[in-house]
């Protein structure tokens, strides 16, 4: 307990408090430019904490990082392109929002519960470490190849008007995710003899050319913005504490929604790509109106925004107590820690404990700070974008699109690839064929691959290897949630069916 | 504007045909452990777009495709991209980026608005300021190597 | 447009209008010798792992000894082979584009792969910087206490022992078959896809052990016990692990990480490059040792030296294994 205090009293800095605010936007600004990840943003940020003390150091990683998964909602809200591959359901529900001239209070809501969601990741850190480290160890191979069948039940909530086509959009994911070095095999498949294909498409690649292509090309077929026509401005509603209020009149979704963030982010590999979409679909799943989804629903952006920033702090779970980065962005800060002759582990609560509790808490406050930062950027990118004429709004997000993608990989083919997806994507959006599912099986492809053979090697000794799938008791546990999930549609069909029957009976009497 | 299209059938061919041809570029020498994976997923990718192709000749869901606004400009706004993302490669970023980005604002903007000279004079610099604004963000506070080409 | 737009327009115009003016202007200094601008240094992998993280510390002492701007970008893809090829297709030898190398990475992959895209001979090598020696490791909580108690489980129950690691025809990879050969065992090797994933599935018991790099030894020192390390002599900082060596089988292999330039690159600029390197090298040594790094100072002939010596050491297996993929 001393230790903690000595943390709080290490942070009531003024250096601290102007790195968390720097940190913050720093992060809001690569967050909301699509292709600039958090790594990339921590591994530019690396050699620049060299110089500074490890605490210093530590405080501006975690900063930028909340920031950046915070600042993917504003793409999102505002033009229908999630920043990051966290804020993916954001835009569901955001850019609807945006469409009916509520943008602001879009963008308070995402606010606030992402603040939330942040402040809950830390308190799951501070409080539950050990528990939640134990049982990231339990997911080994077939347990991800079930959270993967898990996620694939999302398609259902998903896909917009037919089933198939959003079965057919997530086998096409999945396809896409296997071009390029197997993960398993090592060797090379589908680069039809260009070597370049080795590199396969990268998930962010498809995320921004899926998303962000269809909507340009929509833009220049009528000619305006999807805002520019809208006149209403509710300054009302979009008032911070009116906001506040309303996020927090809705507790089961937010306690949910972190929950699920929690679970996902201590997962090794899974963060919050996944964490948004499940948080999503249980908040509609679990609504009376889900029929309402999709036409932005207050509710979806609680729990897409809240969910995502949980995984912040919530994935440092493994990181902090045995080294494992539980998100790729974690890597980067465990690189740090080790350069710094700090090794995750008790030592590290212990011996180093002041540095390690200040470093958590600093992360909740950068959560704190997003909200002054977040409303005041917001107003003004909104500004931007509802100002700009489409004309220059139109090639101006191809720019920022094109420098994303070729800053992810400085690669000029993945732009090429971003591209011809996007357009095939517009394509596809005119059939019925819409982008989420087919992202949704290209970030799920390859977590079923790396599972499903994963298993088969471990069980190379027994007659049936398939048998290692369903050995784990927690393999079980995912497995009745699979089913259920799938079933999910059909009971409540049933459910509907039997209360109509009902109803109609009523109203013979 | 394609009224009251088959999109089941549509959507089902194509995903037959990505079927084929992902089906048919498996290499022959490569080992189990690297295709199974992949050869499940064509298998069911073609269950689905057969299931997709059965539905579009019985029960077909018909719908208008590319019905808003205009067509053209949704083609040549494809096509900036397309030479764009191929310029870059070998004008250089900054120059590839100014030029596409400039012509495609003087053609978007003929759909609302009169050009003259005067005014495209000043978009002219606006477009190099954003792009250079861009260009030293990425390069010099990021890093990215972006590709130089004619000229830097 | 309204007027105020149209004022908002005109104060970023003028803004951004003296950005582009510096731009202009800037790169206009010259000077005569190498280096006159910056370097830009290419990193195969993912930001987070040894190469980049290598890298990072080596940035701002090679800065130092160059004068210029060293700058640290990704490209990783493929192993590292979309990096690579596209370095042998399109960088100029001039000395401003240099790229990290890893053994047994440029190797395997072009002797292995269709479309690797690129050749193990087709780099003007700057220098090797160290090196990660493979270890088998298992879980603290494993029965299995000595490398003896492993193989001899090995030997029991064939195929049983699961040998997780990171990659496949990987240097990892490539031990553990060495090691099948050299003890008469059949061990299933899992492969990762990188060594991060290893750690949790060898920590949740999913996995028999691991063949891992060195360096996990120290730095998970209080969950993972190093049964054997296959390097010519004890790591420093694993002073308790012995060598494979030792124990009576000779196993020696790793990752070695190092940097190369564009084939056709003058020698004076890589003679300089790879002073650099060599001079940043003895600085961060104590840093990386401590983290279970072994530094390797090959350059000029010992460089391409090493490669060949490596090439010999793998080249059974790796003949054996596309000899089996063409039966297929």
């Amino acid at each position: 307990m001393e230790t903690f205090f000595l943390a709080l009293a290490e942070l009531a800095d003024p250096a601290i408090i102007l790195i968390v605010f720097a940190g913050v936007s720093a992060g809001l600004f690569v967050g909301a430019m699509p292709g600039l990840t958090a790594t990339m943003a921590l591994a530019v940020l690396l050699p620049f904490t060299f110089t500074l003390t490890p605490l210093y150091g530590l405080v501006a990683l975690g900063a930028v990082y909340m920031g950046a998964i915070y600042g993917g909602s504003f793409a999102a809200i505002l033009v229908n392109t999630p920043g990051t591959p966290s804020s993916i359901a954001t835009a569901f529900e955001g850019y609807p929002l945006s469409k009916q001239g509520r943008a602001l209070e879009a963008i308070s809501v995402a606010t606030v519960a992402s603040a939330i969601g942040g402040i809950a990741g830390v308190l799951f850190l501070l409080f539950l470490s050990p528990p939640l480290a134990k049982l990231s160890l339990r997911f080994g191979p077939s347990e991800y190849f079930w959270v993967a069948m898990l996620g694939l039940t999302l398609i259902a909530s998903l896909s917009e008007g037919s089933l198939m086509k959003g079965l057919l959009g997530g086998a096409i994911g999945m396809m896409l995710g296997t071009i390029g070095v197997a993960p398993i095999g090592g060797e090379t498949r589908f680069t039809f003899g260009m070597p370049v294909m080795q590199g396969g498409v990268e998930m962010i690649v498809a995320l921004i050319g899926l998303f962000v292509l269809p909507e340009l090309y929509n833009m220049a077929a009528q000619g305006r913005t999807a805002l520019g026509e809208v006149t209403v401005d509710s300054k009302e509603k979009a008032s911070f504490w009116s906001v506040v209020v309303r996020v927090f009149s809705k507790p089961g979704n937010l306690i949910r929604s972190c929950i699920i963030g929690e679970i996902v982010a201590i997962i090794p590999g899974a963060g919050g790509n996944i964490a948004n979409l499940v948080a999503y679909n249980e908040a509609k799943r679990a609504s009376r109106h889900p029929e309402r989804f999709g036409t932005g629903v207050i509710d979806g952006l609680v729990a897409t925004e809240s969910s995502n920033n949980v995984t912040v702090a919530g994935s440092m779970v493994p990181l902090l107590t045995l080294g494992i980065p539980g998100a790729p962005p974690d890597a980067v800060i465990l690189g740090v820690l080790l350069l710094h002759g700090l090794r995750p582990g008790i030592e590290l609560f212990t011996t180093s404990g002041v540095l390690t509790y200040a470093f958590i808490v600093s992360m909740g406050l950068a959560a704190l700070a997003m909200v002054p930062v977040g409303l005041l950027g917001g107003r003004l990118i909104y500004r931007i974008i509802f100002r700009t004429p489409y004309y220059f709004l139109v090639p101006t997000i191809g720019l920022a699109t094109i420098l994303g993608t070729f800053a992810l990989r400085n690669s000029i083919s993945d732009v090429i690839i971003m591209l011809i997806l996007g357009t095939a994507g517009y394509l596809f959006k005119q059939i019925g064929i819409h982008p989420p599912p087919i992202v949704l099986g290209l970030i799920l492809g390859s977590i079923a691959e790396v599972g499903y053979v994963q298993a088969m090697l471990g069980g190379a000794a027994y007659n049936y290897p398939i048998l290692r799938l369903f050995e784990n008791s927690l393999s079980w546990v995912l497995i009745v949630m699979v089913v259920f999930s799938a079933a999910w549609p059909f009971l409540m069909g049933v459910y509907r069916r039997m209360q109509l029957r009902r109803g109609s009976k009523e109203n013979e009497k | 504007m394609i009224r009251n299209a088959n999109t089941d059938l549509l959507a089902g061919s194509i995903g037959m045909g990505l079927s084929l041809t992902f089906w048919f570029s498996i290499d022959r020498e490569i080992m189990r452990l690297s295709i199974m994976f992949p050869k499940a997923m064509i298998l069911i990718m073609a269950l689905i777009s057969v299931l997709l192709l059965i539905k579009g000749f019985m029960k077909a869901e018909r719908q208008n495709l590319f019905d808003v606004g205009s067509n053209l400009r949704v083609a040549v706004t494809g096509l900036f991209f397309f030479t764009w993302g191929v310029a870059i490669a070998y004008l250089g970023f900054f120059v590839a980026s100014v030029a596409a980005i400039f012509a495609m604002t003087g053609y978007l903007a003929t759909a609302r608005r009169q050009l003259n000279l005067s005014v495209l004079a000043i978009w002219l610099f606006i477009v190099i300021g954003e792009v250079a604004f861009f260009y030293l963000i990425f390069t010099q506070l990021l890093h990215v190597p972006l590709p130089e080409g004619i000229f830097f | 447009m309204s007027s105020k737009s149209n004022r908002l327009y005109q104060m970023v115009f003028v803004y951004l209008c003296l950005v582009a003016f510096i731009l202009v202007v800037m790169p206009a200094a010259a000077t005569a010798e190498y280096p006159e601008k910056p370097i830009s240094y290419i990193i195969s992998f993912n930001p987070g792992g040894e190469s980049d993280v290598t890298a990072r510390l080596q940035e701002s002492h090679l800065e130092k000894f160059l004068g210029v701007p060293v700058n640290v970008s990704h490209k990783p893809g493929g192993g590292g082979a979309v990096a690579w090829s596209e370095f042998q297709r399109t960088a100029k030898p001039d000395g401003y584009t240099i790229i990290g190398v890893n053994i047994p990475h440029i190797i395997g992959q072009p002797m292995l792969r269709k479309d690797a895209g690129y050749e193990t001979n087709g780099f003007e090598l700057i220098m090797w910087f160290h090196f990660t020696p493979n270890a088998l490791i298992v879980s603290k909580e494993s029965p299995h206490k000595t490398l003896e108690d492993f193989l001899a489980y090995a030997k029991k129950n064939p195929k049983a022992a699961t040998v997780g690691g990171s990659g496949s025809f990987s240097a990892n990879h490539l031990e553990t078959l060495r090691m099948e050969r050299a003890a008469g065992v059949q061990v299933t090797y899992v492969p990762h896809t990188g060594t991060g994933p290893v750690i949790p599935a060898l920590l949740g018991g999913h996995l028999t052990g691991a063949m891992g790099y060195s360096m996990l030894g120290v730095q998970y020192k209080d969950q993972l016990r190093v049964l054997a390390v296959a390097a010519d002599e004890r790591v420093e900082s694993l002073p308790d692990a012995p060598t494979f060596k030792e124990l009576g089988y000779d196993i020696v292999g790793g990752a070695f990480r190092g940097v190369a330039a564009p084939k056709g690159t003058p020698p004076e600029i890589v003679a300089k490059l790879a002073n650099a390197y060599s001079e940043t090298n003895k600085i961060i040594a104590e840093k990386q040792r401590q983290l279970g790094f072994v530094m390797t100072y090959a350059t000029g002939k010992d460089a391409y030296a090493l490669v060949d010596r490596m090439k010999k050491n793998y080249e059974g297996i790796l003949q054996e294994i596309a000899d089996q993929k063409k039966k297929q």
